[in-house]
């Protein structure tokens, strides 16, 4: 079945095979449905978690106000309203932003990003130089973004300068996310759902194995099909 | 009366914890076999040498011109992790200081340092040299002597060996190493006194910070592999809609939609389902995103987003019919969920080939719900009705991969046959003495039954192969001691305390409705009924395991192997968990 290595060619592994391995290890369908689940709790999809529980009886796993909550915030930076995303977050636990001086620093450039998008150049200019310069000062790692983010102004058409990527949805996506999991490290939960990881773990492996052996690969993350090999 | 309710009692007694099917769970790492090195091997020493009674000590005492004095540990090093380590100190230099710590078989001449002979590996004091397997030794390290600290570090998921002074890693001196080895230790003048260590003190080098380091790696390597949230959604999808689990699906969707798309004005597929940062198209993203915008047009979804995947995916197929039986088969209901495939998918209880499983589950679950309810007479009529022939059936078809306790055998299998016989006789019995007035007559009339019903309670012989599928898996062939324990159930008095209780819990019952959502997916989609079920998450975790199996394997079965309970989630919640061993990749 499986043939020597060092001969110079790679051992292949055949369909047959490969399927009696696969078949090897039944997976409990109590523990998918807890991966699913953990997936829409960490990524804040309440109503979708509220009906899971509904219809699968799994646990949540946690207390799903305090993902409401969690998503106010997210929803509220992915919106563009980074200062009351701040104070919902300072009302949840301060210390979360107390502690954690580089979101902080990210968020308050999200919100000179804001005042930059909304064209209004006077109170961009105040705000950067009265919140974001002293952060600046302290550590230079802050005062390169701080540039980079006042270079905006620079430009009459900021989102095609080489900056323009600050003005992205992606950008703010990227605050809201760092945000999130910022609230979750808080919560004592984890920040990464399971299921990507675990998907991200068959990918790399399956790397890892070609290196050693020929054998059917999935490359159908959805349906989970074993490529056909054209022969 | 009396005797023969206790019989069936004691009957019923016997079905042991033993015969209750465990939800499958993901095999838990076993406890290492394999035992560590402790001690010195003293029972096999050369001459020369003299093992102090601590047997961690040992001593050169024979003449130079004598042979060397090697000797091994008790154990070979444990070949379950990913690395093994041990330390050797240099206590007294003696008249040559040619001390030696290393790696040897089982069958190492013990007169030889180590390296000297095939298969064996040395890192030599007296001259720094290392030594693989052959007179010849290179340049390595720097000589060791009196107050030094040695370790030898056999890798053996990398398949290398490695050494260590003073609590400095020095480079990989071997590689392709595989294989049961010895930790050695060598002496060869006088005088030379060492002492190993084989964990029971601190080690002078970090190998702790070194394995951490390296899962680190491993971990950082695996987070880096470019997965879009939008497959991952996909992915989501896929299981819910497999599975039947619409409101969650419609509930997803818009929950999706509100948090992403809420910006952009236009809702046209993949565009809007962008939600992170980290957009760089997965692996798969071809089939994934790759649905042109005729397809998504035909697919008439729930309202909301379009899903960014391609027609080839049906599965929506009897959403609304999977969602109804299951939610009836969750809530006790059977009889509504067969009501709701009589009118939808009839030919699944038609008993046509590969509806065993289906109509098995079904039917059993109608039987235990009626025996949980107290609705004993609708239970054996029941069971006259509808189970005895499928009793018959499984029978004579052969398939009975199960041992059940025998002492159970005879009398439930002829039970059902047998309560056919025993209705004539059971009184109108007062109901709290309902189930064993049933019982009664069931027992005595057992033997007569046994004639009647022509069949051989025992298993019968089994055909080849039997389907992989383990008990508790949809796709699970039912055995006829299956049957009979599912029959047993009405022979307790208080079902919810007998040994069978797990049969009246709601893991069963989602059994049950797995199966009928399968039945239903492979008739909506115009599928052979028997045919396999699983979703995509399934097939892609089973993959993950084979793959790091199939690594293993390769890797000379050596090294830590991949348990996927690790990584899967425990019921205590999604907090974080202080994992004591850390990640295996």
């Amino acid at each position: 079945m499986v043939g020597r290595d060092g001969e110079g060619s790679l051992p292949t592994i055949g369909a047959e095979a490969w399927e009696s391995k696969l078949a090897a290890t039944p997976i409990p369908k109590e523990a998918m449905n807890k991966l699913i689940m953990n997936f829409l709790v960490t990524e804040g999809y309440i109503e979708a978690a509220r009906a899971f529980i509904k219809e699968s009886g799994t646990e949540p796993g946690l207390d799903l106000d305090t993902i409401t909550d969690r998503m106010e915030v997210r929803k509220a930076v992915q919106a563009g309203n980074v200062y009351s995303a701040i104070e919902k977050v300072n009302d949840m636990n301060p210390e979360i932003l107390e502690s954690q001086e580089d979101l902080f620093f990210h968020l308050q450039q999200q919100r000179l990003i804001e005042l930059i998008r909304s064209g209004n150049v006077e109170s961009a200019l105040d705000f950067a130089e009265e919140y974001l310069a002293p952060q600046g000062e302290e550590n230079p790692k802050f005062l390169e973004d701080l540039e980079r983010t006042v270079a905006l102004l620079a430009f009459e058409d900021a989102k095609s300068s080489p900056v323009g990527g600050l003005m992205d949805i992606a950008q703010r996506q990227k605050t809201a996310s760092e945000l999130n999991a910022a609230i979750l490290g808080s919560q004592c939960a984890e920040k990464d759902a399971r299921l990507p990881m675990l998907i991200k773990m068959l990918l790399w492996s399956q790397t890892q194995l070609d290196d050693k052996a020929n054998y059917p690969h999935i490359s159908d993350l959805v349906t989970g099909q074993l490529d056909v090999k054209a022969e | 009366m009396q005797a023969a309710v206790a019989a069936l009692r004691g009957v019923a007694a016997t079905v042991s914890p033993a015969a209750i099917p465990q939800t499958p769970s993901v095999p838990r790492p076993s406890p290492p076999s394999v035992i560590p090195p402790h001690e010195l091997n003293v029972a096999a020493q050369s001459h020369g040498i003299e093992v102090h009674r601590d047997k961690r000590t040992v001593e050169y005492v024979g003449r130079h011109s004598a042979d060397v004095g090697a000797i091994q540990s008790d154990h070979p090093a444990c070949n379950n992790v990913e690395i093994y380590y041990f330390e050797m100190t240099v206590l007294e230099k003696g008249e040559l200081g040619r001390v030696a710590i290393g790696y040897s078989p089982r069958e190492f001449t013990l007169s030889k340092q180590p390296g000297w002979e095939p298969n064996s590996y040395g890192y030599h004091g007296d001259d720094g040299k290392k030594f693989g397997g052959n007179g010849k030794g290179e340049d390595y390290g720097p000589k060791f002597g009196k107050g030094d600290t040695v370790g030898a570090a056999y890798s053996l998921s990398t398949q290398e060996i490695f050494f260590t002074k003073n609590g400095v890693k020095l480079r990989t001196a071997f590689r392709r190493i595989r294989g049961e080895l010895f930790p050695t230790l060598g002496l060869h003048s006088k005088g030379e006194v060492v002492r190993v260590n084989f964990g029971q003190a601190p080690f002078k080098y970090d190998i702790e910070a070194l394995l951490c380091e390296t899962r680190a790696a491993r971990a950082a390597a695996v987070e880096k592999v470019p997965l879009s949230t939008p497959l991952v959604h996909s992915v989501v999808r896929q299981y819910l809609l497999h599975y039947g689990y619409r409101d969650t699906l419609n509930a997803f969707d818009s929950d999706v939609g509100s948090l992403c798309g809420t910006t952009s004005g236009n809702d046209n597929g993949p565009t809007s389902m962008a939600v992170d940062g980290d957009d760089a198209p997965g692996t798969s993203g071809g089939s994934a995103s790759a649905s042109t915008a005729t397809e998504q047009q035909q697919q008439q979804q729930q309202g909301g987003v379009t899903p960014p995947w391609g027609a080839h995916w049906t599965d929506e197929c009897a959403l609304g019919v999977r969602q109804f039986v299951r939610q009836r088969v969750m809530a006790g209901d059977v009889a509504g969920a067969v009501g709701c495939i009589k009118a939808t998918y009839p030919q699944i209880l038609e008993g046509g080939p590969g509806t065993e499983v289906v109509r098995f589950h079904l039917a059993t679950q109608q039987y235990i719900e009626l025996v949980s309810a107290g609705s004993i007479d609708a239970a054996v009529s029941f069971a006259q009705s509808t189970l005895a022939p499928m009793q018959r059936t499984l029978a004579a078809s052969g398939i009975g991969g199960m041992v059940a306790p025998p002492a159970v055998a005879s009398t439930p299998a002829a039970a059902v046959p047998a309560a056919a016989a025993a209705t004539a006789r059971v009184p109108a019995a007062p109901p709290p003495v309902a189930p064993p007035a049933a019982a009664q007559p069931r027992s005595s009339s057992a033997a007569a039954a046994a004639g009647s019903s022509g069949q051989p309670p025992a298993a019968s012989p089994t055909r080849t192969p039997l389907p992989p599928h383990p008990r508790g898996h949809p796709c699970h062939h039912p055995s006829e001691a299956e049957l009979r324990d599912v029959v047993a159930l009405i022979a307790y008095e208080c079902p919810p305390a007998s040994p069978l209780a797990w049969l009246l819990g709601p893991v069963q019952r989602e059994r049950v409705a797995d199966a009928a959502n399968a039945a239903l997916l492979a008739a909506a989609r115009g599928l052979p009924l028997g045919d396999a079920c699983t979703s995509g998450v399934e097939r892609l975790l089973c993959q993950l395991v084979a793959v790091q199996a199939t690594r293993y394997e390769l890797n000379g079965s050596q090294g830590g192997a991949f348990e996927l309970g690790e990584h899967l989630l425990s019921s205590t919640t999604n907090k974080q968990q202080q994992t004591a061993s850390p990640m295996q990749l």
